[in-house]
This record gives C-alpha cells, structure tokens and sequence, in this order.
C-alpha cells in the first residue's frame, strides 16, 4: 500500500475542514485545529489496482505562512491550496501561501481548489482570473463542501500525480 | 571361405604385436576410442567426480521419488555433521536458526500467556472480592473490558502499543499492539504524534533530536526515540523501568540497520516494511504488580481450617469416648451381649437382649450423648446371670407382699409369709423357671396358718374362773370370754382356707371339796355354760365340745393348784392337717 502525506492549507474559514469531513474518517475532533494547530484524517483510496492511504494534514487556517507551522508541510506528498470563491481576499492569501511553501520546501504537487462552488452567484472572484492562473499551469479545481460536489476528484487527482510521477 | 582359408594358412605365432595390432584397429577402431576415452573417464578420479557431479541432483531426485533410501543414508551424516559443526562453531547453527526461533518462541509465548488471560480472567472473573467488584464498577464506569481494568491494576507497566514512523512524513511504517489493548486507528494517531512533536519542537525551538522523549498523562505515556530516518513511540500504561527505554533504543537501531536501504529510499510504498510489526513485537512487554500485601485471606482461610480440624478432632475424640462408655455400660449391664457395636458411619449395636433387661436407652442414659441416632439391632436371648433370674422368676412367680426371693447359684429362696394357694403353684413353676432348679421354700410361713396358730395359742392359754359350786361366769369373766370370740372366727376362717380339720374342746372342772360326782357335774354345767355363751355369740356348735373332768386328782402335776385356780374352764384346740401333712402342734 501507498502512503501519502497531503496538507490543507488555506486562509481562515474557508472551508477546508468542511471539505476533509466530507471526504475522510476521522477521529479526531476540530479543537485540534485551536491547539496543536493541524487535525490529522485518513482516507483509503484505490487508484487502478494500487491501493493508497492518504493521510490528510488539515493545517489550521492562517492568512500567513509564517503563522503557519512549515514543519507540518515536511515530507508531503503534495497540497491543497483552499480559497473561498465567495471572497477573493482568500485567493490572494492562498497564492501567497503558496509563495511561502515553495520557498521553504520547494517545488510540490498542489492543486489550487476554489470552495462553495454551490453559491456561483456570490463569487467575487472572476472567471478571467481563474483562467489567467490556469494559463500559469495551476491545476485548479471548483468544488462544494455543502454538496460535495469535486472534492473526491481533487484527492484523487493529486494522489494520482504522486503515482505517475513515482511511475515514470 | 577366405577367413577360413587365412586362418589355415597362416599360423597366429608367426604374426608380429604389431600387425595384430594394426588388425584391431583396422576392425574395432571407432569402439577402442570410445573404450579409451570411457576408462579415462572412469579411472580417472578428478574425471569421474565431473561426470557424477554433473548428474548427481538428478539421480538423487529420480532416487527419492522411488523411495527413502536417500533420505535413510544421509540421515545419519547430517546428524553427524550437524553435531560437528555445532561442537566446533554454533554460530552458524544459531544464525540459521534465528529467524525460525524467535517467531515460533513468540507465538509460543504468545498463546501461552493468552491462554493464562483466559484462565487468569475466569478466575479473577469468579471471585467475588471487594477488589474484583470495585474493579468490575471501574469496568462498567468507563466501558472497558473487565479484563483490561484487572490489568491496568495488576501490572506495574505494560507497553500496549508500539509505532514506528517515518521521521520525515509522520507515515506509519508499523505497528504492534497488546492483546486487549485499546487502540485507535495507528495511522492518525502515528500522524498526530509526529505533528505533536513537530508542535512541541517549534513552540520551544529544540531540534527534533532533543524533542519530545516522553508524552506522559496521568497513568498513560507515550515513550519516544528518535533515529535519523524513524521513530518508534510506545504507548505505555503505567512506569515504565529504564530498561524499557534501552529495549525501545535497541529494537530502533536494529530496524535502522536491518531496513537502511528501504527507509532511505522511502516514498511511502510500506511494502517493504511488512514484517515490522514482529520486530515491534519484542516491545510488547508487561510486568505485574507483587503484592507484598498480607495474603489475610490466606490466614483468615487456614485459622479457619485448623478452628475447625481442632473442633472436629475434640468432638470426634469426645464422640469416641462417648461412643466407648455407652458400649462400656452396655457390655456390663446385666441381660445385655454386644457382638458388634460400630460407629463409621452411623452408630449400630449389634448383640442380644433379655427381655427382663432394662431399656437399652435408659441404660446409656447417664452418658449424656444423644441417642437418637443409636440403630439398635438386638435379638431376644435368656440370660443366666442370677439378677435376670431373679427378675424372671419374680415375673413368673409374681410373690405377694411380704415374701423375699432370694437366688444362691440356681436355688431359689423364699421367705416371708405367703398364701399356701401361691406356696403351692410356686414349688410347682419354680423349677420350670430357666436358671432355678429347686424352690427352697423353708423360710416361709403359710398365711392361714400362722392365724391359725395364734388363734389356738389364744384359747389354748385362755382360762375362765368361777365361783366355789356355781357355774355361772362373774362380769369379768364374761368380758374375757367375749374377747376370746375372734380367735373363734380367725380359727374358723384359717382353718378353712388351710384346709385343716379342727375342733376346741371345752373343758370344765372343779375344786376337790365336795363329791366326785358332784365335781363332775359341775364341771361339765361350767363347760356347758361357755359352750351356750360362745354359740350364742356365732360361733359354729359342731366344732365346739362341752366336756367336764370334775376335781383335779390330789396327786399329779396340778395337784398343788390353790382351789380358786381349779373352778376354771380352758379350751383345747385340736387340729388335723388337711392336705398339707404338716401336723398340728
């Protein structure tokens, strides 16, 4: 069995425990988050015929890196990079986020997930600006917490990245 | 024909070796170098090694599916060799066998101390103490197995889980957990130890060397060591010795040795770490808690034992004494024979009893014991012993007040006065009594006739005095006639009843003065007169008769009595025995 380390991170309330809770099991309870800083869930995927546990680091929701415990990135097989559709402010802290990350520990496979997709009409950020970041390669994913809607795809494509690459 | 003809011709001894020679090779030339090149390899040692070797595992194999005779030859070689190379050097031997005796000394002792849980869960299971209820209120309180919480107090440590981690992602790589033990998911939890340690670290800057060693909350810890690539946490319940931390140090620097290359190249494939968990294992260890307590129950238990052991030898001792002196009592007590008296299970006697003996129950009765439970199996039987002779002949004989059996060997005495009707019917039953020969019956005085006696002594001494000529009875001699009246009636009576034949006569006399005849005739009128007077007052006539002797001659035994003396009546009393043949005195 394949494991994989993957880390949640993203601005504050923007939905990235929602999003592990739809996905995962659990044992842990949210006042991880408060204390230690990072909830820990699991999820058993098969991909093909390879079996893979993924371990989800939920990092706790900060606007800044350096609040942002980079110990907890060490040794993941990639990340998602949560962003509010409903306020763009979240975007932007979510790309410089991500600036953090690759300074510290180098280039990872991330995926760039943009939440509530269930509320369309109250996105403040624009489609121009979604496709002028997927012009810059970003592999982006709109999804619902509320529904559920996309959030198995984005484990599963960044899951699925790690295995080609270590494939090829 | 032209072999034949060369062979007439030509004589064998006039060829030279070497022509023959030549023939040979001319004829068998292909079979002699096939033959050369055979015993070449056939005499040749190092040659012939070759070629077996070449097809030994084969001929082995072919040989082995025919039968053991492989197995059989080479039995005892590899016996040897073995043998050999263990005396010369073993640690070939032990490295060879290593890997299959740690596992199987593991599983061994595995089911060894799961079976002793089991046993040691019935047992706590069962009992019934203030220690083993609280325990079970713990259980029930904070929903564990009861097992667990008689664990969690009986061990002083026990190491209920073990994780080894991927330093650098926090991945699980293995796990071990104890039987029983609680456990949550290892993979989260592998996860949350690394992001705690990583918090820890962080929060007061020391390096991941330096970082957590020990999670500790109340009796739970969870004990850290960090190598360059692992970490292996131990989740340990209660205080864990030194000796522990050394174990957990050793089995991380053996997987780090024994699994270099796969952690180095880690990617988080864990298949190359399948067989962790048996090198966890070894860190699953436990020590239970010694009770130095006082084992009181123990004591309590054999006070106890020993109370009662004294209790039950005193009372068996007293019951046997008991059961002695009744036994005792019963053998002595006359009319009794015990044959058997036992008292292993229940208390019997077994002998004979006369039927004049006393009850058995009353005999035993001054022991004081309970008798109840005494089975009595007495047969009736006649004793001999003179008190039960007795007995006999007084049921038999049933004397009247007044006579007093006696025995002297098998003679039975009588005395006392007795009725002659019982007198006869004893002599005649007496001897038909077991135990009495012969009635001595000297000694006792026949009832009637005793009366009898007095009554005749009475009027034999009786004497009535009259006036000189008269033959009338003055006042006073009236009075001591009218007393002499019963000993009539007595007479009469006994007389009956002893069946004796009597008569009193009455006879009168007279003084000398006067004429003989005259004396005659009036002493015939004084008997006469008493005669009328007694008739009168009842008593019967035949028996009595009046007769005068006139004076008393001048010479004779009376011939000195003063002549007042001489006008007198007396009464002689004559009596014949009947039946009995004693005569009357």
């Amino acid at each position: 069995m394949i494991h994989l380390k993957l880390c949640m991170v993203g601005a504050f309330a923007v939905g990235k425990s929602s999003l592990v809770q739809r996905y995962v099991q659990s044992m842990f309870s949210e006042k991880y988050h408060t204390t230690v800083g990072v909830k820990i869930d699991k999820k058993d995927i098969a991909l093909g015929a390879t079996a893979v546990r993924l371990v989800i680091w939920d990092l706790a929701g900060e606007d800044h890196f350096s609040a942002l415990r980079p110990t907890f990135m060490r040794g993941a097989a990639g990340y998602l990079l949560v962003a509010d559709g409903t306020r763009g402010h979240t975007l932007d802290a979510a790309l410089d986020l991500n600036r953090q990350i690759e300074a510290s520990q180098g280039p990872l496979p991330f995926v760039l997930v943009l939440n509530k997709e269930d509320r369309l009409d109250e996105w403040e950020i624009t489609a121009p600006r979604i496709e002028a970041l997927e012009r810059r390669g970003m592999k982006m994913f709109r999804c619902s917490a509320k529904s559920g809607a996309g959030v198995e795809l984005m484990f599963e494509h960044l899951a699925a990245g790690n295995l080609k690459e270590r494939a090829s | 024909m032209s072999l034949a003809h060369t062979r007439a011709k030509s004589d064998p001894a006039s060829k030279s070796p070497s022509e023959w020679q030549r023939l040979r090779s001319l004829l068998l030339g292909a079979e002699q170098a096939s033959l050369q090149a055979l015993a070449a390899k056939v005499g040749n040692r190092d040659n012939l090694a070759r070629s077996v070797a070449s097809v030994l595992a084969e001929a082995t194999a072919i040989r082995a599916r025919q039968d053991d005779g492989i197995t059989r030859a080479l039995a005892p070689i590899i016996n040897d060799g073995l043998q050999r190379s263990v005396r010369e050097n073993p640690q070939p031997v032990v490295d060879a066998l290593y890997p299959i005796m740690g596992p199987a000394i593991r599983r061994s002792i595995a089911e060894a101390l799961a079976d002793m849980m089991q046993a040691f869960n019935r047992a706590v299971e069962q009992s019934l103490s203030p220690r083993a209820l609280k325990w079970r209120l713990d259980a029930w309180r904070t929903g564990q197995p009861y097992a667990q919480v008689v664990l969690l107090n009986t061990l002083v440590y026990r190491v209920e889980q073990v994780f080894l981690i991927h330093r650098e992602t926090g991945l699980l790589l293995g796990h071990a957990q104890a039987e029983h033990a609680v456990v949550q998911d290892p993979d989260m939890v592998s996860g949350m130890l690394t992001a705690i340690r990583d918090f820890v670290g962080d929060s007061f800057h020391v390096s991941q060397e330096d970082g957590v060693e020990a999670i500790r909350l109340g009796e739970l810890s969870v004990q850290v060591r960090v190598g360059p690539k692992a970490v292996l946490a131990a989740v340990v319940r209660g205080n864990a010795p030194q000796s522990l931390r050394a174990r957990l140090s050793e089995t991380l620097e053996h997987i780090h040795q024994s699994y270099a290359v796969a952690l180095g190249r880690f990617d988080g494939d864990t298949a190359a770490f399948s067989n962790i968990p048996g090198d966890l294992e070894p860190c699953l260890v436990a020590q239970a808690r010694e009770h130095a307590r006082r084992p009181w129950r123990a004591y309590v238990g054999i006070a106890l034992l020993v109370a009662g052991s004294a209790w039950w030898v005193i009372e068996h001792h007293e019951a046997a004494a008991r059961w002695s002196a009744i036994v005792t009592l019963l053998e002595r007590e006359p009319g009794f024979v015990v044959v058997e008296a036992g008292s292993d299970n229940a208390h019997i006697v077994r002998g004979l009893r006369d039927p004049l003996a006393r009850d058995p129950r009353t005999v035993i009765e001054t022991v004081g014991a309970r008798v109840d439970d005494i089975v009595w199996d007495l047969k009736p039987y006649l004793s001999m012993e003179s008190s039960l002779v007795l007995a006999r002949a007084r049921l038999q004989l049933k004397p009247p007040d007044g006579v007093t059996l006696r025995l002297e060997g098998s003679t039975l005495s009588a005395s006392g006065i007795a009725p002659e009707a019982w007198l006869r019917e004893a002599r005649r039953r007496a001897p038909l009594i077991a135990g009495i020969s012969t009635l001595d019956d000297r000694a006792i005085e026949v009832k009637d006739r005793a009366s009898l006696n007095r009554a005749r002594q009475t009027l034999n001494e009786a004497a009535l005095y009259f006036e000189p000529a008269s033959d009338s009875l003055s006042d006073s001699q009236l009075a001591k006639l009218n007393a002499l009246v019963p000993s009539l009636f007595v007479l009469r009576d006994a007389a009956a009843a002893a069946q004796i034949a009597y008569s009193v006569d009455i006879v009168g006399r007279a003084d000398a003065p006067g004429s003989s005849e005259f004396n005659l005739r009036l002493s015939q009128s004084r008997a006469e007169a008493v005669r009328r007077y007694l008739l009168a007052h009842g008593a019967p006539a035949t028996l009595l008769h009046a007769r005068g002797i006139g004076a008393i001659d001048a010479v004779g035994p009376q011939a000195n009595e003063a002549d007042d003396a001489q006008r007198r009546v007396n009464f002689e009393v004559i009596a014949a025995s009947a039946e009995t043949g004693d005569p009357a005195p």
